[in-house]
């Protein structure tokens, strides 16, 4: 029973819609073509919220007219330049350390060990998908310093956005107070210096994490990165159309190996999407493994946390 | 096919099925030699043909006559034994099997049976690995045989799977075959498998998705003595959604099986017959606590408004309530507005779900409903469902509490701009209160949260009262955010009061060009007696972006005072200003200014610069400008060109060479976007004699091109361009159809 109940909220305009008009037919052509480029996806309730958007690359491009901006987007020869600054412009940087901690820590203190119990030699390899400013990945290093994994063991975290502007600022390793609502004050002693009013990883993390660009709308730019043991690809899902979120988790799918997982963030599942997925439980947490996998992993983590609990009372830790 | 190329045996029955003549082929592939297979039951010999039906289905032939055959993609196989060529990578050998009567003078004398061995058919394809035990094994195969439409019948064995995964696959596939016996593989599946529910939910999927006439086929199976099927048939004529099926659907209400009935009221639902609506209210009114729920669901997806007046009376069942206001908001009249509103003044009535109705009852029927909402009610216990609800009820709240003129409802609404889901909303709705909402709106703009102050604003600047000018510069004051500042200007313009001109006159600086565009906008809205003078000293400011604004704001009002400064900006150092002004000059209309123009879209070494010089030349009636603007068709940069021929449009002139410059433009420019706007100015010029060329343009390989020619289209007789649109309305992507449909309504 799906009565729309919103009274008119769907046609409601931007806040400052009188700046520029976007009318039906230029709201559609952009909505595709930015659902296209970016894999967000903007329905008729943000239709207002997309022109407050916008309209400042409306205006700096010295344009009156979210059509002719439109045909800037798609067809001029710097399309690359105004792609990378209306990812720029529609990016939501809301990001903080130790998000959904329970999630970190069923990296460091289940995945990683198993990982290297199970496969000594090869790396474990960690991709956090949207990364933002930085601070999901280094939330990662941090957990993995916290377990004594970091310097011990080959360990690759890789972050990535699809703003450039995101990447730059997370390459900056420059963090103010709202970065560290969540985390606990010891970690913010121990892993981050004064960096004038505000504060920088210390260079034991900053090392171990390196940034990129890659754009999740387009499969060739992270079909490499999928194939990494660990994705965290958290609240980014939630700006996607359905269809960009099937293809991504469709890629994840087919790259990542078979005992792959990938965290997702608090509001995303992929349950109703049809991807060759399933939740497993993995320490506190729950992530998406391949279908079919979950008992094995779910037994692995538990068999070589066990022994590794055994080794450490045996061992009077 | 014959017994001579070893791939056929065959063996016969008396009417019993006692084995009567076995041959070599069969001892071979079986290992049961003829002599131990004679004079034996053929079910003896093979116990495993009662259990998967197969033993009836000889029978039937031995009984009744007719023939019988056994398709190898459902049964794999008659007889159970290995696949003669050791190599294969099937458990079973693969069988196609014809069962016939042997005809005797007095009836039938026994059975016929011919197997052919068709294991190499299936052992070419990944369909061996259906039979894998391995998941993912078998979906790996199902999908590889998907992809292969004109092989993918193989698949109706794994409509049977465990795995809901493979099912899904093998449906889908199936859905898409261009394999023509695929439709009756699905039937047979369905008429063989009714018990399977897994099975059958899957052929149906697949027999919906080909839009077959599937209809007939399930109808009977509302006749089924078991409930299950009775029940999975009146599913899938729901999904189906054939009219036809309405009658035996309604009947099918007074089933014995609830679950039936259940599915039944859900089909009747999705099909949508208004025939229904008599007995689904007569099932709601009987408030059985199954299918009442179910039935005013189906009501409201039905959409029969004579019935809503008889569900007024479930309004006092607590559970059906919520159902019913729903279902009252999308069919009810006006007859219904005042008995749902005066269910608010009991106070265990479910708030939200009225409100929702309400709101989508006025949105329907519009103004008349509020008023009677307001004079019939109060808004008492609305209020107190606010705390807690979810957006979805906080929405049809809002909307409904925005009908009473109550200080109350002012509160309530203003401490709702808090809540993310209904902000943008409710500082609408506060804005269209009107100065009585102006106190409590000027207390959340000074509230810590910068979205929830710049909701505030946005609704202060719709109230329009000058006292809230205060709270708005202080807004101005300490914001961080881009967002938020223009929010507060742009309330600031629309207020109009002159105490804000000095602090505005700052923004012009701004790093933002949206807050800058802010600004000037609010600027000439208060239109300030010393703004004049303000512009003139702006005009020599170090900062571009000062001076740009300034070309801005002089061109809003064309101040005579300021046409030399506007010259002198028009040769700016800085590609900015000189845009600004070169686009602002139009506005003064002086043959200096036009010549300004005229020079810059010929001579600027800067694209952008020319480009609004071109866009100037729109508003231009004198003929240097004209031919300015022809020559701007042909400049290097394809957004000179574009602006260029757009500005044709606006000017209205379709002579020879405007004509035969944009023709130029729209056969032969490489850019699309010029392409696109010399279509569009040839249209709204008025110019005909294109469809050829359209013609031609309506398949370009760039979607913007092809839209624009579809679109323009609908200017030319129908017999002319009924074929190229119904091809794209047939054959082209989601836009090309798009344009299509526009262009024939326009037509
Ligand atoms: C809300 S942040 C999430 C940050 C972090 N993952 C977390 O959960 O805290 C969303 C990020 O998704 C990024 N994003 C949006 N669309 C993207 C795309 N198509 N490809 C990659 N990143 C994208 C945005 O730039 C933004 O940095």
């Amino acid at each position: 029973m799906t009565q729309n109940n919103s009274g008119g909220a769907g046609r409601l305009r931007g806040y400052h819609s009188e700046l520029f008009a976007l009318a039906d037919a230029p709201f559609s052509l952009l909505r595709e073509l930015i659902m296209e480029k970016t894999g967000m996806y903007f329905d008729d309730a943000k239709r207002g919220l997309l022109a407050d958007k916008l309209s400042e690359l409306v205006a700096v491009n010295g344009l009156t007219s979210f059509l002719d901006y439109y045909y800037l987007l798609r067809h001029d020869e710097n399309a690359d330049a105004h792609l990378n600054a209306l990812m720029n412009r529609l990016s939501v940087p809301e990001t903080y350390f130790w998000r959904q901690s329970e999630q970190i820590l069923a990296m460091s203190e289940v995945i990683a060990p198993t990982h290297f119990a199970t496969k000594p030699r090869a790396p474990l390899r960690v991709w956090s998908a949207a990364c933002c400013t930085g601070e999901e990945p280094v939330s990662l290093a941090i957990a993995l310093a916290e377990v004594g994994l970091l310097d011990a063991q080959p360990i690759e975290i890789v972050g990535t956005d699809g703003s450039p502007a995101m990447v730059a600022r997370a390459r900056a390793n420059s963090f103010g107070p709202r970065s560290f609502r969540q985390i606990p004050a010891n970690l913010k002693e121990r892993y981050f210096e004064p960096d004038g009013d505000r504060w920088r990883p210390i260079e034991r993390i900053r090392r171990a994490v390196s940034y990129d660009v890659a754009n999740l709308a387009v499969p060739a730019e992270f079909a490499g990165l999928a194939t990494a043991d660990v994705i965290f690809c958290r609240n980014v899902f939630i700006y996607f159309a359905d269809d960009v979120i099937r293809r991504v988790a469709r890629t994840f799918c087919e790259r990542m190996p078979d005992d792959g997982c990938v965290f997702l963030g608090a509001a995303e599942s992929l349950t109703r999407l049809n991807v060759d997925l399933e939740l497993a439980e993995i320490g506190k947490a729950f992530a998406y493994v391949k279908a079919g996998r979950r008992h094995h992993i779910e037994r692995t983590n538990s068999a070589i946390l066990a022994t590794r609990t055994a080794t450490h009372v045996t061992t009077g830790h | 096919m014959s017994a001579a190329d070893g791939t056929v045996g065959r063996f016969t029955t008396d009417r019993s099925l006692v084995v009567q003549t076995w041959d070599e082929w069969l001892a071979a592939a079986t290992r049961i030699p003829e002599s131990a297979a004679i004079g034996v039951a053929i079910g003896t010999l093979f116990p495993d043909l009662a259990e998967r039906g197969l033993l009836a289905r000889m029978r039937r032939v031995a009984e009744k006559g007719g023939v019988e055959v056994l398709a190898p993609v459902l049964h794999k196989y008659l007889l159970p034994c290995p696949p003669l060529d050791p190599a294969s990578r099937l458990e079973r050998m693969r069988q196609h099997v014809v069962i016939a009567p042997i005809d005797d003078e007095g009836g039938i004398a026994g059975i016929t049976v011919t197997i052919e061995d068709v294991t190499a058919r299936f052992d070419r394809h990944a369909s061996a690995d259906l039979d894998s035990h391995s998941e993912t094994t078998r979906l790996r195969a199902a999908t590889a045989i998907a992809e292969r439409t004109e092989e993918s019948a193989l698949l109706a064995n794994a409509l049977a799977d465990d795995s809901w995964r493979v099912r899904r696959v093998a449906a889908e596939g199936l859905a898409a075959s261009t394999d023509g016996t695929v439709v009756d593989t699905l039937l047979q599946a369905i008429r063989e498998h009714h018990q399977n529910p897994a099975l059958l939910n899957a052929a149906i999927t697949a027999l919906g998705r080909k839009r077959h006439d599937v209809a007939p086929a399930i109808l009977p199976l509302l006749q089924s003595d078991d409930a299950d099927v009775r029940t999975y048939a009146a599913l899938a004529l729901g999904l189906v959604g054939d009219p036809r099926a309405a009658r035996p659907l309604i009947a099918a209400l007074d089933d014995v099986d609830t679950n039936v009935g259940y599915h039944a009221i859900e089909a009747l639902g999705r099909i949508g017959d208004g025939e229904a609506a008599n007995t689904l209210a007569r099932i709601a009114e009987s408030r059985d606590f199954f299918l009442a729920f179910p039935a005013v669901d189906a009501l409201a997806a039905i959409g029969e408004a004579s019935v809503a007046p008889r569900l007024l009376a479930l309004l006092d069942d607590p559970f059906l309530a919520p159902a019913t206001a729903a279902c009252l908001g999308g069919i009810g009249t006006i007859d219904v507005v005042a008995p749902l509103a005066a269910t608010l003044q009991s106070a265990d009535a479910p708030a939200g779900p009225i409100a929702a109705a309400l709101a989508a009852l006025s949105e329907r029927l519009g103004k008349g409903v509020r008023e009677i909402v307001a004079t019939t009610t109060t808004p008492d216990l609305l209020l107190s469902a606010v705390d807690g609800a979810d957006d979805e009820t906080l929405r049809g709240l809002v909307v409904v509490l925005s009908w009473f003129p109550s200080g109350r409802v002012d509160i309530a609404l203003a401490s709702l701009m808090q809540e993310a889901g209904v902000r943008r909303l409710v500082a609408d709705t506060l804005a269209r209160r009107g100065v009585r909402a102006t106190p409590v709106v000027e207390e959340m703009a000074r509230h810590a949260d910068a979205e929830v102050r710049r909701a505030a604003a946005f609704a202060l600047g719709g109230i329009g009262s000058p006292t809230s000018v205060k709270v708005l510069l202080d807004i101005l004051a300490d914001s961080a955010d881009a967002e938020l500042t223009t929010t507060a200007i742009v309330a600031l313009g629309a207020i109009g009061d002159a105490r804000a001109f000095t602090r505005l006159l700052d923004f012009l600086d701004c790093e933002d060009a949206t807050v800058r565009q802010a600004a000037i906008g609010a600027l000439s809205s208060i239109a300030h007696p010393d703004l004049e003078d303000a512009i003139m000293d702006r005009f020599v400011d170090q900062s571009p972006r000062v001076r740009e604004s300034a070309a801005r704001l002089a061109g809003y009002f064309a101040f005579d005072s300021c046409l030399t400064f506007m010259l002198a900006a028009a040769r700016d150092e800085d590609a900015l200003v000189r845009r600004a002004a070169v686009e602002s000059l139009s506005a003064f209309d002086a043959d200096e200014a036009w010549s300004m123009v005229c020079t810059a879209v010929r001579s600027d070494a800067d694209a952008t610069v020319r480009a609004a010089g071109a866009r100037a030349l729109g508003v231009a009636t004198r003929s240097e400008c004209r031919d300015m603007l022809l020559a701007a068709l042909r400049d290097s940069n394809l957004w000179v060109r574009y602006f260029a021929a757009r500005s044709c449009a606006r000017r209205e002139e379709a002579d020879v060479d405007t004509v035969s410059a944009l023709l130029e433009c729209f056969v032969r420019d490489r850019a699309a976007p010029v392409r696109v706007a010399a279509i569009e100015t040839l249209n709204s010029l008025g110019v005909g004699n294109l469809f050829e060329p359209l013609a031609v343009a309506a398949n370009d390989a760039d979607d913007d091109v092809s839209c624009a020619a579809l679109r323009a289209l609908a200017h030319y007789p129908p017999h002319d361009t009924g074929r190229i649109l119904r091809n794209a309305l047939e054959h082209g992507g989601p836009r090309q159809q798009q344009a299509a449909r526009e262009a024939l309504t326009l037509r």
